[in-house]
C-alpha cells in the first residue's frame, strides 16, 4: 500500500498545511474526492477558497458551516464546508453559556466582537474546533482541513493550549474573581500591570475585556475541556498531516519553518505533495546540438529547429531544477531514519482548477 | 517614464504579492535597479515567520548589513512591541510583563497591535529621511491586506492614547501618495491574478493607498522565432512537439490571465521574465524592468 492510499483508507483526520498559494485547497478537495472514490464518507473543510472553488464545491448557494454533499459515488460520499469563524464562536458560546442571558450578553459585548471576527487566532482555534465538530458527526468517517495560510501556520495547532493558557492567565483569574466593586479591590500586584496595559491601548479597551471576561465567568471548564480534545485529536493515531508544496524557493522556505515547529509539537507529517511541477519531458529522443548554417532558408529552418530543441532543453532544466528543490526540502524532513516522509508529485493541470471537474482530474493524478 | 521619476515618486514602495510569485525577487530587484541609479535604498524585510502570538524575543532584531548602496534590515513584529513598550518608559516592566505572558495578553487584547507597531517603525524610518527611497519587502498578500489594516481596525477599538494617535499617523501615511505606495505583485494566471483584483479594490477603497503599476512576474517573455503553427508544423520529434505544446499552452494561460488583469484593473502593469526559462537571471531582470519602466504612460498608474 502506497502512502496516498494507506493515507486515504485508514485516517479519520488528514490536515493539509503549507504557505499560501501552492494549492492547498484543491488538493485537500481531491483527497476528500479521492477517498470519497474509495468508499469513504469524507468532508472537506474549506478556510479561505478562491471564490469560483467555492461555487463549485457549494453548488447551490454559498459555501458555509454547514457540510453540503457534493458528489456520491458508490457507497462514498464528499461533502464540503466552509469555515464561518464568526458562527462557529457564537454557536460555543451558547453551548457553554449556563443561560441564553449570559450568550446574549457576550455575544454584544465589544471586545467579543473584535476577537471573534478578526483576531487571527481565534480563526485558527474556531478551524480546530470546527474540525473536532466533524469528526464526532456520525455522517463522516474522514474529515480533510485545508488550514489557514496564517503569518505562522501552525497558529493552528497550538491555538487549543494557547486559548487555555489565555483562560487560565493568572490576571484573568484576579480579573474575574467574584467581583467586589471592580478593580479597586485587585491586588497591588496587578494594579500596575493593568496601569501600563490601559496605557497602551487605551483605558476603554481594557474595561471591554474585563467586562467579557466576568461575562465569561464558568464557561472557562468547559471550552478548556473542548480545547484539550482539541489538542488530543491532533495528535491522534487516526490524524495525518500532508504537507503540499509548489517547487518555489520562497514558499519552500517558509514551508520548512512550519515543519520544524510541526516537529516541536510533536507531529511530523507523513506525505508531501509537490503540487504544480513541470512535467518532465523525458520521452525518446535527444534534441540535437549541433544547428548548420548553410543558405538562407535552411538558416532560417534551422533557427527554428534550434529553438523547438532549446525549449525541450530549458523545459527539462526546469523540471529538473524543481525536483532538486523538492528533494531537497524531502531530505531535510527526513533526518532521522525512523521517520520517512512520502513524495506525491503533481504535474502542473493544463488549466486552473475552479469546478469539480478539475478537482477530479488533480484526484486521478493521485492513482 | 523617467526611471528616476518612477523610483522618487514616494519614498516608501511596499511591496506584496501571495507565496510564489516571487515578492522578494522584485523588491530585491527594485532596490538593486534604485541603487544602480544612484539612490540610497533601504530594503525592510517583514519577518515571513514571525511569532505574533507569543511574542518571543529574538537574538537578531535590527539588523543592517551593507551590500553595495543596498541596506537591508528585517523588523519582527514582535519586537516592535517589546520595544514600543520599552521606547515609553516601560523598560523596567518590560521584561518582566514578557515574563508573565503579558505581552501576550496586550496583543490579544488590542488586535493588531503589533501590525501597526510595525508600520510605525516604517513610518518612523521613512521620516528619518537617512535613505532617499525605502522598499518594504512585505509579508504574502493576505497577510499585507490584514497588516495594512490593522491601523484602521485598531483606530476605530481604541479611542485615545498613544495606540490611538499612532494608528492615525499610519494611516496618514499609507494614504499620502507622495510618502506611500503599495506595488502588487501577481504571476500570469487566473487565480492569482483575480485575488490580487479584489485586493488592490479593498486596498484603495478602504485605506486610499495608492497603487503603483502591477508586476506581473515569471511572464514566458520569450519572442518565439515564427507563428506557432509553423512551429509545430516544424516538430521532427514526440518530444519536440510535447514540449512545445507545453510551452504554448502556458504562454496562451498567461495572455489570458494578463488580459484579466487588464480588463478588470485600471492600472499599467510592469512584465517581468520567467528567468527558469533563460540562462541569465539579477541582470536580465533588471534591464527588463527598465525598459517596463520606460514604457509606462503619464505619472505611472
Amino acid at each position: 500500500m502506497n502512502g496516498v492510499e494507506e493515507l486515504l483508507t485508514t485516517r479519520r483526520v488528514i490536515v493539509c498545511c503549507g504557505s499560501g498559494g501552492v494549492g492547498k485547497t484543491t488538493v485537500a478537495a481531491a483527497l476528500a474526492l479521492s477517498a470519497a472514490r474509495r468508499g469513504r464518507r469524507a468532508v472537506v473543510i474549506t478556510i479561505d477558497p478562491a471564490r469560483r472553488l467555492a461555487d463549485a464545491l457549494g453548488r447551490r448557494g454559498e459555501l458555509s458551516n454547514d457540510p453540503v454533499l457534493v458528489e456520491r459515488i458508490g457507497q462514498g460520499e464528499m461533502w464540503a464546508a466552509m469555515l464561518d469563524v464568526t458562527s462557529t464562536f457564537d454557536s460555543l458560546i451558547e453551548q457553554f453559556a449556563a443561560s441564553a442571558e449570559q450568550a446574549t450578553i457576550i455575544h454584544s459585548n465589544v471586545f467579543y466582537k473584535s476577537i471573534s471576527g478578526s483576531l487571527s487566532g481565534t480563526r485558527d482555534y474556531m478551524a480546530a474546533e470546527m474540525l473536532l465538530r466533524l469528526y464526532e458527526d456520525p455522517r463522516f468517517d474522514l474529515v480533510v482541513l485545508d488550514t489557514a495560510p496564517s503569518r505562522n501556520a501552525l497558529d493552528f495547532i497550538e491555538s487549543p493550549e494557547r486559548l487555555v493558557r489565555f483562560l487560565r492567565h493568572p490576571l484573568f483569574r484576579v480579573l474575574t474573581a467574584p467581583s467586589r466593586g471592580g478593580l479597586r479591590v485587585i491586588g497591588a500586584t496587578v494594579q500596575p500591570i493593568l496601569k501600563v496595559i490601559g496605557k497602551v491601548v487605551g483605558s476603554n479597551v481594557m474595561s471591554d475585556v474585563i467586562d467579557f471576561l466576568r461575562a465569561f465567568e464558568g464557561m472557562e471548564a468547559g471550552f478548556a475541556a473542548r480545547a484539550s480534545s482539541v489538542s488530543r485529536l491532533l495528535r491522534g493515531d487516526g490524524t495525518d498531516f500532508a504537507v503540499v508544496v509548489a517547487p518555489s524557493p520562497e514558499p519552500l522556505n517558509d514551508t520548512r519553518l512550519l515543519v520544524e515547529r510541526l516537529a516541536d509539537n510533536r507531529i511530523s507529517p507523513s506525505l508531501v505533495f509537490a503540487n504544480r511541477l513541470t512535467p518532465r519531458f523525458d520521452g525518446a529522443g535527444e534534441p540535437s546540438t549541433s544547428h548548420m548554417q548553410h543558405s538562407d532558408a535552411a538558416q532560417s529552418a534551422d533557427v527554428v529547429q534550434k529553438w523547438l530543441d532549446d525549449n525541450v532543453v530549458a523545459l527539462r532544466q526546469r523540471a529538473r531544477s524543481e525536483r532538486d528543490l523538492v528533494q531537497t526540502f524531502i531530505d531535510h524532513l527526513s533526518t532521522t531514519p525512523s521517520h520517512t516522509v512520502g513524495l506525491v508529485e503533481i504535474s502542473e493541470q493544463p488549466t486552473d482548477i475552479h469546478d469539480l471537474d478539475g478537482i477530479a482530474r488533480l484526484a486521478d493524478s493521485f492513482g | 517614464m523617467e526611471l528616476a521619476k518612477f523610483l522618487t515618486a514616494s519614498r516608501v514602495l511596499i511591496v506584496a504579492g501571495k507565496g510564489g510569485v516571487g515578492k522578494s525577487t522584485v523588491a530585491e530587484t527594485v532596490a538593486s535597479v534604485a541603487a544602480e541609479a544612484g539612490l540610497s535604498v533601504l530594503l525592510v524585510r517583514i519577518g515571513a515567520l514571525a511569532d505574533r502570538n507569543t511574542l518571543k524575543k529574538e537574538e537578531t532584531t535590527d539588523s543592517a548589513d551593507v551590500t553595495g548602496s543596498v541596506k537591508h534590515l528585517t523588523l519582527e513584529p514582535g519586537d516592535a512591541l517589546t520595544e514600543y513598550l520599552s521606547g515609553r518608559g516601560l523598560g523596567l516592566v518590560t521584561r518582566q510583563l514578557s515574563a508573565l505572558g503579558i505581552v501576550e495578553v496586550v496583543a490579544s487584547a488590542a488586535p493588531g497591535i503589533d501590525d501597526l507597531l510595525l508600520l510605525g517603525k516604517i513610518k518612523q524610518l521613512a521620516r528619518d529621511g537617512k535613505q532617499d527611497l525605502l522598499i518594504v519587502d512585505g509579508p504574502p498578500a493576505g497577510q499585507a491586506l490584514s497588516l495594512l489594516r490593522a491601523p484602521m481596525s485598531l483606530g476605530r477599538a481604541v479611542m485615545a492614547g498613544p495606540i490611538r494617535q499612532q494608528a492615525d499617523e499610519v494611516r496618514q501615511m499609507l494614504a499620502d501618495a507622495n510618502t506611500c505606495r503599495l506595488m502588487l505583485v501577481t504571476t500570469p494566471e487566473v487565480t492569482p491574478v483575480m485575488e490580487l483584483v479584489d485586493t488592490a479594490f479593498d486596498l484603495e477603497d478602504d485605506l486610499g493607498v495608492h497603487l503603483s503599476p502591477i508586476v506581473v512576474n515569471k511572464f514566458d517573455l520569450d519572442t518565439l522565432p515564427t507563428s506557432p503553427d509553423d512551429l509545430r508544423n516544424a516538430c521532427r520529434s514526440d518530444l519536440q512537439r510535447t514540449a512545445l505544446d507545453y510551452r504554448l499552452m502556458r504562454r496562451d494561460r498567461q495572455v489570458t490571465a494578463l488580459e484579466e488583469l487588464r480588463q478588470r484593473v485600471p492600472l499599467q502593469r510592469l512584465l517581468l521574465p520567467d528567468t527558469s526559462l533563460t540562462r541569465s537571471s539579477g541582470d536580465l531582470l533588471r534591464r527588463t524592468f527598465i525598459d517596463e519602466i520606460y514604457k509606462l504612460s503619464g505619472d505611472g498608474t
